[in-house]
Formats: structure tokens, C-alpha cells, sequence
């Protein structure tokens, strides 16, 4: 069976240096103390996710993609045949003459 | 000591550890003989200490912990044969077994420690160890069973990737059918539970490889189709799909659901996985025929089929020179009517005209076909919604083939004359119909004359009936052509007499009428008669207006379109002319539409319409930006997706098409921000959070290097001030706020202004305002003042540009 399959880790930068840190299984009386290796939190809660965080209003996916891009804003909406060239400038230039107009 | 040895050669290389392992159970085995087994197992826990604080990632410790899982297998392994030989049943406990007690009591006191590298590792071995623990004792395996089920919560991902994986290990083995113990079910549950909800995407991922697939799991792994994160959606088309193997396995509506996310995902990963399952797994389920695949789809009612096959298609491209429909012509189904018409729009789309004259009969055949299974359609007959749409197939087939030979054009004229003056054909047939019409008349003069003939008649033959359902289904039916004239009409109405008589003799009494149904298509037709004149449009925007405001939903929705095409189309001629509707009236609408969180359609179609017409100038009112701005930070609208969507994207467009979009929006922000706080503060508990990242948006839409040049000056020499307006409006908020969270977004925000080169005189002003800040800020956090303070001492360091002529230059 698999594990986690890929994750999009960074390169790894120490591939181009020395050989990986080494624990130290070796020297005698280099035990740990297991007091303070195993010792828990004060409180117990403070191991785990809060209530909050366990639960996902999406269930962590994407809401539902309505594929708006330009296109949308360069058709009409009961004639979507119809493209509006211009869009940006066309009526620019109405108000331009019009700013003219007033003055 | 030798086990150290063993521990320190263990951790540099995976192939040194088997001849280790050997030498280590002799050890063991050793230890044993001499009654030192206790010892053994003592110092073995010791050395496991060592690497308990090695966190993810370092590759000595990874290498330990499957040093220690493959001993734990081996032990296992020498057990079996063991029992095997000596076929014995007693329940004694044995070496394997009472080592594993002792490592997996040792290690579970580590799954609570404080340290999250200790959690990490220890859940680490065990997730490597449990599958190899045939022999301990239940009652530990269930604390350890019980310790998995408390570290999937735990607050370190990678201690909840490893937890989760030791109880994928040890899911029932029960076929599907078998009864599952409560505990299996439980395990289950949790399971399925976390894929959903589980924050870390690797976590999410790590379940969907491990759980195990039924009918009741499935349904849980493919929606991570859409996860968040796209290397799980690329997954799930990958090894999922591959693991499932037969994509017929899958309901219909999840085959097309899947094909729809995945051929349209925006990340081409994904979209990649997508097409490579289809065309080389489904394909090759298929035997590699096309039209086999289509049949495991739903044709008539896919919005993902065509996509699919041209995929297919691009992919395949000797199967497009191959395909052949020599005899299906004569009776088609959906799927080979389907197949044959997105085969000719293809080939005519790519040029293969010789496949098209191969493969596709002629005009005067299609015709012949249309007119058979016209006559053979009758309503309410069973296959009815097939014969139709074979039928749709052959129309959308002849509005694509030339109709040079004159013989067949009669015949089709003919054809579809008949059909569409005497049949009751439904509107997607009807839209068709005509749309062949289209092609069929080189000018559009010929063909508004002909359609509106036919409508004329329908009604001429409908008044003679006293039936008022008759008189109910061509009214409907002339104005279903009418609507399809209607869109592809060019021309203005005023050229057009014979529309005019239409939009007398038809579509102003359906829009009066009493029936619902012909009142929306009555609208929707005058809607379409306003775009081609200038003169209806000004007097209609009123009929428009009030149903926007009055109507019910779908007509308010409809309507709203409609004036927005109107107003796009005809731009501000159409308003504030004597006794019709006036600007202000129009923004109310607009507002009001946008506000109206009953009617999530409506607030998305006025969004559109408000950007579209906010693009060309029809409408500049700042107040509509204020009003879009505390649509878009209000939570509440978070709600609707399409809002959310088209907002997300028209903001920017907005705002980089000209500087003086961003200057409209920047003077609107901040007042916009603050009181979207005020409201915020009002209904929730936690009200600021969002502050500085709404601070943080503001700033990127109104930074004015992001502004889409039109001439040649380069975008970091812009003199834009926008930024240097929107620092008088956050001083000014930032002396009067109180709370933290806005402290920091203030500040921060000031920061990370862009100012061009300013004039003495206006840096003076800016300087003035930093102190009558300076002077008015109270209760400010040091992180807040820090950041303030480096503004204030940037601006101090600004050097002004002169002014020589109007031009500023630099001094």
C-alpha cells in the first residue's frame, strides 16, 4: 500500500551537502531522560485541534466554478451571440462629448 | 554496545539492514537462552529513545523506524513458520509477542508527550509495527487502537498523516456483503469523517489512498474530486480511478460529474489526469469505441459529452480518420446521432472535408431523415425524449453542411416549414429549426420574411380552433420562433416592418397576459425587439423596471438582464429623457438587486450588469462601488458562490482597466471597510479578523503600477495618486479606531503605499495630516506604532519633485 504519495515538497537544498545528521546510538550514558522525553502538557486538550478546527463547512472543496471569465463580460445576456467590441472604450467616447457638452 | 551498532549502521542504509536483522534476532535469541531477554528488549527501548526527537524529514530517523518495523515482521514471520511446524495451540505468550508488548507499551507513552516531534515519531513506528502484531494481548491493542483514534485529532499534521495511517492498516478485511463488527464500523466512520474534514490536504490524501473502497466509501473518495488541494483532485483521477479499474462501477450521474470537474478544472494538472483517464482507461474499457463510451454516459443530458469526445478526438486522431456511419443513418440513436454530429462539426472545425463528404450524406438526405422522424414524433409516446433529440442532433447537423444544391434546399425549406407550422414541436426543437432557417437565408431580410410568415399562419390556423389549450400552445410556440428570430436579427427594428407588426400583434398582448408562461416569453421577446431599437428600449425600460422591482423572482432576474443588455447596447441615450426612467431610479434597482440575498441568482446577474455597464461608462456613480465593495466583504454574501465569483473577478478588471476606476475605488474603500467592521462588530464575536487582509486587498486593487497601460508609459512611472489619496482617508480612520485589529491593518497598510514623485505642497499636506494622526492616536499596540512609525519616517526621508510648467521634475 502506499503512503502520502507526493507532496510538493521544496528541492531538497542538503542533497548537495554532507551526508545526513546521524543520531547517536553509540556513546554509552547518553540516555535520555524519559521523564522529560514522555512528560505531557498541563492540559491535555492543548494536544489536539480545537472543536472548530476538526470540522470543515466545505468539506474542504471547492465550491462549484461557474467559469466566469471575459467572455461573460463582453456578451449580452439574452443574446450571447452578440459580442460588445469596444467595451472599455465605446462609451468613453460619449463621455467625453458629453463632459464637452456641459462645458 | 552491539545494539547501538546495530542501530547506528541501521540508520545510513536500507539494504545494510537485513544481514543487521539477522544479526540482531541471533542477538536476541542469545539473550533469551542466557535469561537476559529483559535486558535485550531494556537496552533496544533505550536506543529507540534517541531518535524520538527527530522531526519529519530527517531521513536517519525514517530509516530507524523501518529498521524496527521490518524486526517486527521478521520476529512475526519466524513465529508462523513456527507454529506452523509445531502445530501448537496453546496460548502462550512467545518472544515476538511479549517483545511487541514491551515496544508498544514503551512507545504509546510517548503519543500523549508534550513534544510533537516525540507524538510524530511514536505514531511513526506504530503505524509501521501494527500490522505486524498478530500475537499481543487484546486488550493493549485496543489502547492502541484507542491512542490512533485520539492522534487523528491531534494538532500536529504530520503526527495526524501517521495515525491515520495505522488505522487505514488495520480496516476490516471483510468482503463486501460481510457483516462488520461495531468496532469496524466505528473505525469506518472516522475514517470517512476525517477525509472530509481533516485541515492537512496530506492527510485528506493519505485516506483516499489507503481507504478501503465500497460501495458505501466510494462515494467519499471521488468527491475529493474536488478537494482544495489539486494534487488530491489529480489523484483521485489518477490512482483512484486506476485502483477502481472499471469506470462502469461508478453510477452514470458520478461518471459525469467526474468528467465535468475534471475536463474543466482550471489547474492543468488535474485537467491533464483528467483526459489521460478518459482516453486511455475508459476508452480502453470501451474496446476503444467511442461510441460504446457515449452509451455509458447520458447523451441527452450531459453538458460534458461533446467536451469529451472532441478530447477524444485531439487525442485519437487516426480513430477520427477511421470512424465510419455508413449504416447507422438509417436508424440512429441518440448516441450515434449524438456521435455522427459532433463528428461533422469536428472535421468541418479542422478541415477534413473529404472525412465530412465520406461520412455525411448529403443535404437532401438529412432532409429526408428530418421529415421521417418528424412524422414519427409523437408527444407522450414512449422514447419520445429520444426520438427528440436524435432529431436535434440531425437540425444542429444541417446548420453546419452547405447548401449548394438547390434541390436539397427546397426540399428542407419544405420540410421544416411543415414541421414548424403544423407540429407541436417543444422549444429546443423549435430553436433549432429556425436556427437552420438562418443558415439557410443568405440575407437576413428573407429570413425574418419567411419565419414571420409561418407565424402569421400558426396563428391564422390557431384562430380558427375555439380549443383555448390550442390557442395557449402556438401562442407559445410563435413566440418560442419569435425569440429565436429575435437573437440572431441584426438589424434595427425600424427596418424591419414586419417585426413591428409581430411586436404589436404578438408580444405586447403575451406580456399583458394573464398566463405566467407566456407573460416570461412575451418579455424575453420584447426584451430582444428593445436591443433593436433605441426607440422601444427607452419606452420599455420602465415595463422592465417595475418587474425588477415588483415581479416575482424569475421575472425580476429576467428583467434585470434585460435592461442591463439594454443599457450596455444603447449606453445613457436611453435615460433621463422627458417622462421615462432616470439614472438615479436605474442605480436604486441595480443596488436593491444586489442586495437581495433571497434571490442569490438575482444579486449575481446584478453584479454582472453592474460591471459590464460600470466598464463602459454608462455608470460611474461611486456610491454603486461603495455598495459592490460592502457586498463583496460582507460574510454573508460569502453564501453565494457565483456573487463571490464574479465579484472576485470583475473587482481587478475594474480597477486595472483605468486610473480612474482605481480612484473612484480608492476613494470609496476605506469608509467601506469601516463600516463593514461596524456591522461586523455588531453580529459576530470575533468580528475583526478580516481586517487587514480586506486592508490588504484594497491596497492591491488600487496599487497603481497594476493599472493596464494604454500608452506607452511604463507602469512603475506612473504618477497615479491614488495610493496618496487613500493615506488621508486611513490616517484619519486610523486616529479615531480603538481596536487592535484595525490598528494593525491600518498601519500595515500604510506601509506599503506607493507614491510616485509628489510636489512639495503636497507632501506638506501629507505631513500635516501624519501628525494631526500622530496627535489623535490612542491605546496603539507596539507592533501597530512600530509599523507607524516607519511610515512616518519614510515620508519624512521624501524628497519633492519641482514643478516646471506643469510637468514635475525632479529637483
Amino acid at each position: 500500500d502506499g503512503e502520502e504519495g507526493e507532496e510538493g515538497e521544496k528541492a531538497d537544498k542538503t542533497k548537495k551537502k554532507a551526508a545526513p545528521v546521524e543520531v547517536d546510538f553509540i556513546s554509552e550514558d547518553n540516555d535520555i531522560d524519559e521523564a522529560v522525553l514522555f512528560g505531557r502538557p498541563a492540559h491535555m486538550s492543548t494536544l489536539s485541534l480545537t472543536k472548530a478546527q476538526q470540522r470543515s463547512d466545505t468539506n474542504n472543496l471547492l465550491p462549484n466554478d461557474e467559469h466566469f471569465s471575459t467572455d461573460n463580460l463582453v456578451k449580452l445576456f439574452i443574446k450571447p451571440g452578440k459580442r460588445i467590441t469596444g467595451l472599455l472604450f465605446k462609451h468613453r467616447v460619449t463621455l467625453q462629448s458629453e463632459k464637452d457638452a456641459d462645458q | 554496545s552491539l545494539l547501538g551498532q546495530y542501530f547506528q549502521e541501521a540508520q545510513r542504509s536500507l539494504v545494510a539492514q537485513r544481514k543487521i536483522i539477522v544479526s540482531m534476532q541471533q542477538l536476541h535469541e542469545g539473550a533469551v537462552q542466557w535469561n537476559m531477554e529483559e535486558q535485550f528488549t531494556r537496552k533496544f527501548l533505550l536506543l529507540v529513545n534517541r531518535m524520538l526527537t527527530c522531526k519529519k524529514g530527517d531521513k536517519s530517523a525514517d530509516k530507524v523506524v523501518e529498521f524496527i518495523g521490518s524486526y517486527v515482521g521478521r520476529l512475526q514471520e519466524e513465529e508462523e513458520d513456527r507454529d506452523e511446524d509445531e502445530d501448537d495451540e496453546e496460548e502462550e505468550s512467545t518472544v515476538a509477542s511479549r517483545f511487541c508488548e514491551a515496544l508498544i507499551r514503551h512507545v504509546l507513552r510517548g503519543t500523549q508527550a508534550k513534544d510533537r516531534h516525540v507524538r510524530f515519531r511514536c505514531c511513526h513506528i506504530l503505524s509501521t509495527v501494527i500490522n505486524s502484531l498478530s500475537d499481543i494481548d487484546d486488550d493493549l491493542f485496543e489502547d492502541l487502537r484507542d491512542s490512533m483514534f485520539a492522534r487523528s485529532y491531534d494538532k500536529d499534521a504530520s503526527t495526524r498523516l501517521k495515525a491515520v495511517l495505522a488505522l487505514c492498516r488495520i480496516q476490516s478485511s471483510a468482503e463486501e456483503g460481510e457483516e462488520e463488527s461495531a468496532e469496524e464500523k466505528q473505525l469506518q466512520e472516522l475514517l470517512l469523517s476525517l477525509i472530509q474534514n481533516d485541515p492537512s490536504a496530506d492527510v485528506r490524501r493519505a485516506i483516499l489512498f489507503n481507504l478501503k473502497v465500497t460501495k458505501k466509501t466510494l462515494p467519499y473518495l471521488l468527491e475529493r474530486a474536488r478537494d482544495t488541494n489539486s494534487i488530491t483532485r489529480r489523484s483521485v483521477y489518477g490512482r483512484t480511478m486506476k485502483s477502481i479499474g472499471d469506470f462502469r462501477m461508478l453510477r452514470i450521474g458520478m461518471r459525469e460529474k467526474l468528467l465535468q470537474w475534471g475536463l474543466k478544472d482550471r489547474d492543468t494538472s488535474v485537467e491533464q489526469a483528467a483526459t489521460k483517464m478518459l482516453v486511455t482507461q475508459w476508452l480502453e474499457t470501451c474496446d476503444g469505441s467511442v461510441l460504446e463510451l457515449l452509451q455509458r454516459l447520458d447523451v441527452l443530458n450531459s453538458t460534458v459529452a461533446e467536451t469529451a469526445v472532441e478530447i477524444i478526438f485531439d487525442q485519437k486522431p487516426q480513430m477520427v480518420s477511421n470512424l465510419s456511419f455508413k449504416d447507422s443513418w438509417d436508424t440512429l440513436t441518440p448516441e450515434t446521432a449524438f456521435l455522427a454530429r459532433v463528428y461533422a462539426q469536428y472535421c468541418l472545425k479542422k478541415g477534413y472535408d473529404d472525412l465530412v463528404d465520406a461520412q455525411v450524406p448529403e443535404v437532401t438526405k438529412i432532409a429526408f431523415f428530418i421529415e421521417r422522424d418528424l412524422q414519427n414524433l409523437t408527444v407522450d409516446e414512449e422514447g419520445y425524449s429520444e426520438r427528440e433529440f436524435v432529431l436535434e442532433q440531425l437540425l444542429l447537423l444541417a446548420q453546419q453542411l452547405d447548401f449548394g444544391d438547390e434541390i436539397g434546399r427546397r426540399k428542407i425549406v419544405d420540410v421544416l416549414t411543415n414541421a414548424l407550422t403544423n407540429k407541436d414541436l417543444s422549444d429546443t426543437l423549435v430553436s433549432a429549426v429556425v436556427n437552420v432557417f438562418h443558415k439557410l437565408c443568405t440575407r437576413e431580410r428573407d429570413f425574418i420574411q419567411v419565419l414571420v410568415e409561418i407565424v402569421v399562419d400558426i396563428e391564422d390556423i390557431a384562430r380558427e380552433s375555439e380549443d383555448p389549450d390550442r390557442v395557449l400552445c402556438t401562442t407559445l410556440r410563435c413566440l418560442a420562433i419569435t425569440q429565436t428570430v429575435l437573437e440572431q436579427v441584426e438589424t434595427s427594428l425600424e427596418s424591419n416592418v414586419e417585426l413591428s407588426g409581430l411586436l404589436d400583434s404578438l408580444v405586447l398582448p403575451s406580456v399583458r397576459s394573464h398566463v405566467i408562461t407566456i407573460r416570461e416569453r412575451g418579455l424575453r421577446c420584447l426584451g430582444l425587439l428593445s436591443l433593436l431599437s433605441r426607440e422601444q428600449a427607452s419606452d420599455n425600460l420602465m415595463v422592465f423596471g417595475h418587474c425588477v422591482h415588483k415581479g416575482e423572482a424569475e421575472f425580476k432576474v429576467e428583467a434585470l438582464k434585460i435592461m442591463s443588455d439594454i443599457l450596455v447596447l444603447h449606453g445613457r441615450s436611453v435615460l433621463d429623457l422627458p417622462d421615462k426612467v432616470d439614472s438615479e431610479s436605474v442605480h436604486k434597482l441595480y443596488y436593491q438587486a444586489l442586495k437581495n440575498a433571497d434571490i442569490p441568482e438575482l444579486q449575481a446577474v446584478a453584479a454582472e450588469g453592474l460591471f459590464k455597464l460600470l466598464l463602459c461608462g454608462v455608470f460611474s456613480n461611486p456610491d454603486l462601488l461603495a455598495g459592490i465593495l460592502l457586498n463583496y466583504f460582507d460574510p454573508q454574501s460569502a453564501s453565494n458562490g457565483a456573487l463571490k465569483q464574479v465579484l472576485s473577478f470583475c473587482i481587478p478588471v475594474y480597477a486595472y482597466s483605468r486610473d480612474e476606476n482605481q480612484q473612484v475605488l480608492g476613494s470609496v474603500a476605506i469608509p467601506a471597510i469601516d463600516r463593514i467592521l461596524r456591522h461586523l462588530e455588531d453580529i459576530e464575536d470575533d468580528p475583526l479578523t478580516g481586517a487587514t487582509e480586506m486592508m490588504q486587498q484594497v491596497l492591491d486593487w488600487t496599487d497603481p503600477r497594476r493599472v493596464v497601460s494604454i500608452t506607452n508609459q511604463s507602469s512603475t512611472e506612473t504618477t497615479s495618486r491614488v495610493h496618496y489619496d487613500l493615506a488621508f482617508d486611513i490616517l484619519s480612520y486610523l486616529s479615531e479606531c480603538r481596536e487592535r485589529a484595525e490598528h494593525r491593518a491600518y498601519t500595515s497598510a500604510l506601509t506599503k503605499l506607493y507614491f510616485p514623485g509628489l510636489t512639495a505642497e503636497e507632501l506638506t499636506k501629507l505631513k500635516e495630516a501624519v501628525v494631526r494622526c500622530h496627535e489623535a492616536i490612542e491605546g496603539i499596540d507596539n507592533v501597530s506604532l512600530n509599523a507607524f512609525n516607519r511610515f512616518v519616517a519614510s515620508v519624512e526621508n521624501m524628497e519633492p519633485v519641482g514643478v516646471v510648467d506643469g510637468v514635475a521634475e525632479k529637483e
